[in-house]
């Protein structure tokens, strides 16, 4: 579920008015501090050896350093990034670097506000343009460059910028500007209905580098692969959200009318007849997502459906994974918190992909709430099946005492898609998960976690238990296994253990864990990387100020 | 707020949105080229890594092998066996995943993903690393490469003995230009003809694969062998490498093997300056 501005005009008008009110004479100080340590210890029974970090280096860090500062109507900010024989940029090798991750000066003119620096933002929902952070997997796509925001009277404002995408310290070669106008509108101040309507534009035109390869690829082409490449690539999309009542809408429409990009699944000619997968194509892309919603009474309601057709939209046109990423397709399976519930995640496809997902959450008095969710993931034609989930989940609430939580998740994850497993059997699960959190008094609580998923198929069926011990507002203490009760493909049933506790005082908090960890792949808006094996030690801090 | 202003503000957004709508048509086309470079004297080394259960694999097999077709007297194609997705497609068959393999990708940093191939060694700034995992620019940069002079001339003999099956290989090469950096040697043995099954992203499984340029031996040491650490244009150095090939089944049929040698700078900037091969018979 996406978060919308129901009203981003009057957003606007109130951060304006707050921002003036504080444009004192006076420096304003902030900022945070992150750090996560591993320690890897070697475990070649787990999977967890033969890449840096666990033959030679035993060690790996990552770590961010925000200040933020304003003075004067001025607002700035610096981060300086560090990674020390860190495996978070790839999974299996080690990458050590460190400098200015960020920095940014913003300016409000009267109804202008400016800003320079690396800029975060997005257009609508994200489809064509998100510039975004997200640490769990080094994702850092800001844009280097300049913006431009002009506010039209209290509901509306237009926006442009222009910059190239962030590359770790680099940029990629490419430059990207936008612009977009965005606004509410509601016939009065006693309305039902109100509407927050918008559009954007984003253009990226490649460096010449890039165009030259281009141009040397496809000459390599056999003749009917080949085409002419070009510099330049727009991206459109129209967007709204309509209020009335108890029910909202949402609705985007994006469209490219041709970019480059790599299909890996277009048939290749090769010089002697043979044919090959994958190849550069030339084609037209687009995205069509909707969200409705309803909330009233203790009944909440959201349904969604997106369909994404050729909507590869990168910095440039030879990277993969989770790398130069312009836009951000709304993923459309739940998140599930649960160990074992969360194992199995379906990757946003951005090149065919048809999707919905339901999710009904109901309250009967003080005591009970039930929700329900179902997805689906097919082909563009909704013809393949590639996931589909049913998820049910009832809570009993003892207030001011203990809860409990109960639930069944059935998957169905076709392996062959997401992990690139040609040939394996479709994926089906049943993990029914149960959650207890009794509270002694105000201080002392104790959360105890099981999951049991019955899988035939890739990893075979695990137990999860995890037992947490809360003692507010300082202590946290956790201790948990997973262990494989029907271990496939001549694998070993071995328990994965963790041990741990975190400290709070005040804005820092301090942990320290012992774990061990299956592979798997960790996933964050639809975006998924490999996460290897871990054994070892972890530790972290996170610091507000 | 002057009204008017923004009301100007929106019609020019929206028209300049409206108007931007195609202007990829503005551009002037570009035209394609002919890409094949004449009479080069550089021969270029393709270290592919690749395995029997990547199921992308064979577009890159194809690919390099497409490219081996072009260039047949100035490129060398290396496919190494590594342990990511390198176990035998089906249970039982020959394995691939020679220690040399491994120690060569690991020499050259870990894998992404696969299909990869690292092109005369040459780091890319872009991908971090040796190792390139879009097959479609591999031809460019081979052609890149071609296109450069040697600063060694390198000469590869081959002697087998098909009774005892004792190979000796020497390597004789001169500098072309003062080289002021270490240069080392090295030298390896690939096999063609390995039939074996492939997995295949388009129909799960190529039964019976013809596996070419499999990396079965490095006769030198993975970094290499240091020859000096520096040549004057002119100097001449040479090498011999004596090995027996072992007898097998599948692996290490005399009239499939090639042996390679190449010369490069040393460990940390590993650049291959020039390389050559020939059949073991």
């Amino acid at each position: 579920m996406i978060n919308h501005a129901k009203y981003p005009g009057r957003l606007v008008a109130i951060l304006l008015i707050t921002s003036q009110l504080q444009a004192q004479e006076s420096l304003l100080l902030g900022g945070g501090f992150q750090l996560g340590a591993s320690v890897f210890l070697r475990d070649s029974q787990i999977g967890a050896y033969n890449i840096p970090q666990y033959d030679y280096e035993l060690y790996g860090a990552e770590s961010w350093f925000d200040l933020n500062a304003s003075y004067a109507g001025f607002t700035g900010g610096l981060r300086f990034d560090v990674f020390h024989q860190s495996n978070l940029l790839n999974p299996v090798s080690s990458y050590t670097a460190h400098g200015i991750g960020r920095w940014y000066l913003r300016k409000e003119i009267d109804q202008l506000e400016l800003e320079a620096g690396y800029l975060y933002d997005q257009i609508g929902s994200g489809v064509i343009y998100r510039a975004y952070e997200e640490r769990a997997q080094l994702l850092d796509n800001a844009l280097i460059g300049v913006s431009a925001r002009y506010q039209l009277g209290n509901d509306w404002f237009v926006k442009a910028f222009t910059g190239k995408q962030k590359n770790l310290f680099e940029t990629y070669n490419s430059v990207i500007k936008g612009i977009h106008l965005s606004g509410y509108f509601s016939p009065s101040d006693t309305s039902s209905w109100s509407i927050s309507p918008g559009f954007g534009f984003v253009n990226r035109s490649f460096g010449e580098e890039i165009v030259q390869q281009l141009t040397t690829i496809l000459s390599d082409y056999e003749t009917t692969d080949q085409f002419s490449p070009y510099y330049n690539v727009n991206a459109f999309t129209f967007y709204n959200t309509l209020n009335w009542k108890n029910f909202n809408w949402y609705v985007e429409a994006a469209f490219k009318p041709a970019d480059i990009y790599y299909d890996p699944a277009a048939v290749r000619t090769l010089p002697k007849g043979q044919t090959a997968l994958g190849k550069l194509v030339s084609g037209k892309g687009s995205v069509l997502y909707t969200s409705m919603g309803y909330a009233g009474g203790q009944l909440g309601i959201t349904a969604e459906v997106k369909r994404t057709e050729g909507m590869i939209f990168r910095a440039e046109p030879f990277l993969g994974l989770n790398r130069g990423l312009i836009g951000y397709i709304p993923p459309m399976a739940r998140l599930n918190a649960y160990r074992l519930n969360g194992y199995y995640y379906p990757a946003t496809q951005f090149l065919d992909e048809m999707a919905y997902q339901i999710d009904v959450k109901y309250g009967i008095g003080d005591h009970w709430n039930f929700s329900f969710n179902t997805s689906e993931i097919r082909d563009a034609d909704f013809d393949v099946n590639h996931y589909s989930e049913y998820h049910f989940e009832c809570i009993y609430k003892q207030p001011g005492s203990w809860q409990l939580t109960a639930g069944l998740q059935r998957q169905v994850f076709d392996q062959a898609l997401y992990y690139g497993k040609t040939g394996e059997p479709v994926v089906k699960t049943w993990t029914p998960f149960a959650e207890w959190l009794y509270r002694f008094n105000r201080k002392t609580s104790l959360r105890i976690e099981s999951q049991y998923m019955y899988n035939r198929e890739d990893i075979g069926s695990w137990v999860f238990v995890a037992a947490e011990l809360g003692l507010a507002p300082h202590w946290l203490f956790e201790c948990s296994d997973m262990y494989n009760t029907l271990a496939t493909k001549g694998r070993e049933n071995i328990h994965y253990p963790a041990l741990g506790m975190a400290y709070t005082r005040g804005a820092n908090r301090f942990s320290l864990r012992y774990v061990k960890q299956i592979e798997g792949i960790v996933c964050s808006g639809g975006i998924c990387r490999l996460e290897p094996a871990f054994s070892g030690f972890r530790a972290s801090i996170n610091s507000t100020f | 707020m002057n009204m008017d202003f923004g009301k100007a503000i929106f019609g020019w957004t929206i028209a300049l949105c409206a108007g931007l709508f195609g202007c990829s048509d503005w551009e002037r086309p570009i035209l394609l080229k002919t890409n094949v470079v004449d009479a080069s004297q550089r021969v270029v080394v393709i270290e592919e890594f690749t395995g029997m259960s990547c199921v992308n694999c064979p577009t890159g097999i194809a690919i390099s092998n497409a490219i081996a077709d072009i260039y047949p007297d100035n490129v060398v194609l290396i496919a190494i066996h590594s342990k990511f997705l390198g176990q035998p497609a089906t249970k039982g068959q020959t394995d691939l995943r020679v220690p040399d393999a491994q120690a060569v990708e690991d020499f050259l940093g870990s894998w992404l993903a696969k299909p990869e191939a690292a092109i005369n060694r040459l780091y890319s700034a872009p991908h971090m690393g040796y190792r390139i995992g879009n097959p479609d620019s591999w031809k460019s940069l081979v052609e890149a490469e071609l296109q450069k002079a040697p600063e060694v001339d390198l000469r590869i003999q081959v002697n087998f003995n098909e009774t005892s099956r004792a190979l000796r290989v020497l390597l004789e090469g001169t500098a072309r230009v003062d080289i002021a950096k270490p240069v080392h040697l090295h030298c390896g043995i690939t096999q063609s003809g390995i039939i074996a099954d492939q997995l295949d992203n388009s129909t799960g499984k190529l039964v019976n694969f013809v596996h070419r340029h499999a990396l079965l031996k490095m006769l030198s040491s993975v970094a290499g062998d240091r020859l000096s650490n520096s040549l004057k244009s002119g100097e001449t150095f040479a090498r011999e490498y004596l090995f027996t090939l072992p007898v097998d089944s599948v692996l290490w049929k005399a009239e499939d093997c090639n042996v390679f040698g190449f010369a490069s700078r040393d460990e940390n900037e590993k650049y291959i300056l020039q390389a050559a091969e020939a059949p073991v018979k």
